[in-house]
């Protein structure tokens, strides 16, 4: 069975946003017919994340920064991308429609994967399983390197 | 192992090197991964993790990569190898 199964966290090794993490929505195995044959996945990941926030700010202070995250979304090639071994649960497939990804589309769906991301940044001690949680955790810390 | 590996060779599918043990990993379709002795520990690392990931076992092969070569049969060295269909070797049960 493949390893890029939809929800698991994934570094992108190569490209503009190399070092960023993202989580896999879709793999297409033995690629498209017309300009991608090779096997790729369609990826949502942060490509700037939230701001430090530290013990003396405000409540409204703290989720200020922490709603400046930056998404991205991308087909990418499989070789390009290392899986690990963490899932995410955000319900990705509904938010990233294939057919929204060019142009101006693509600005609104960037938008709402923002907010979900966001969503599950503020409130990571509402997802349930521990696994789940270990997840959503790695997925917002910066890999460092 | 060596004759066992042999065996592959001959009744089975196997795929020498790096590149393609990724991409066997990958897909799913590795049934087993040997690594030679003189891997480079950044790859041999990458390479069990993904094993770890595709849940395939991972072999680290008693000898180096000259001589994983030369029980493949092959005239160059091989570093990581990986077994796609194992044929009629007892490869993959005995090795559980």
């Amino acid at each position: 069975m493949a390893i890029l199964k939809s929800g698991k966290v994934v570094i992108i090794l190569a490209g503009r946003h190399a070092g960023k993490k993202a989580v896999v929505i879709k793999n297409i195995e033995d690629g498209n017919n017309d300009d991608k044959r090779f096997s790729h996945c369609l990826v949502a990941g942060i490509a700037r994340g939230p701001r430090k926030v530290t013990r003396g700010m405000s409540k409204k202070k703290v989720e200020k920064r922490s709603r400046t995250m930056k998404p991205f979304v991308k087909y990418i090639n499989v070789r390009h991308v290392f899986p690990t071994r963490y899932q995410v649960d955000m319900d990705l497939k509904k938010a990233v429609d294939e057919a929204d990804l060019v142009g101006d589309k693509k600005v609104e769906v960037k938008k709402t994967l923002k907010k979900i991301f966001e969503d599950r940044y503020l409130n990571q001690k509402d997802v349930t399983s521990e696994k789940k949680a270990a997840g959503s955790s790695y997925f917002f810390q910066k890999l460092r390197f | 192992m060596n004759s066992r590996i042999k065996l592959v060779m001959k009744s089975g599918k196997a795929s020498l090197g790096y590149k393609s043990a990724l991409k066997s990993l990958r897909t799913g379709r590795a049934k087993m991964v040997l690594i030679a002795s003189n891997c480079p520990p950044l790859r041999k690392s990458e390479v069990e993790y993904l094993a770890m990931l595709a849940k395939t076992t991972v072999h680290h092969y008693s000898g180096d990569n000259t001589e994983l070569g030369t029980a493949c049969g092959k005239l160059f060295n091989c570093s990581v190898m990986s077994i796609t269909d194992a044929g009629d070797s007892d490869i993959l049960s005995s090795k559980e």
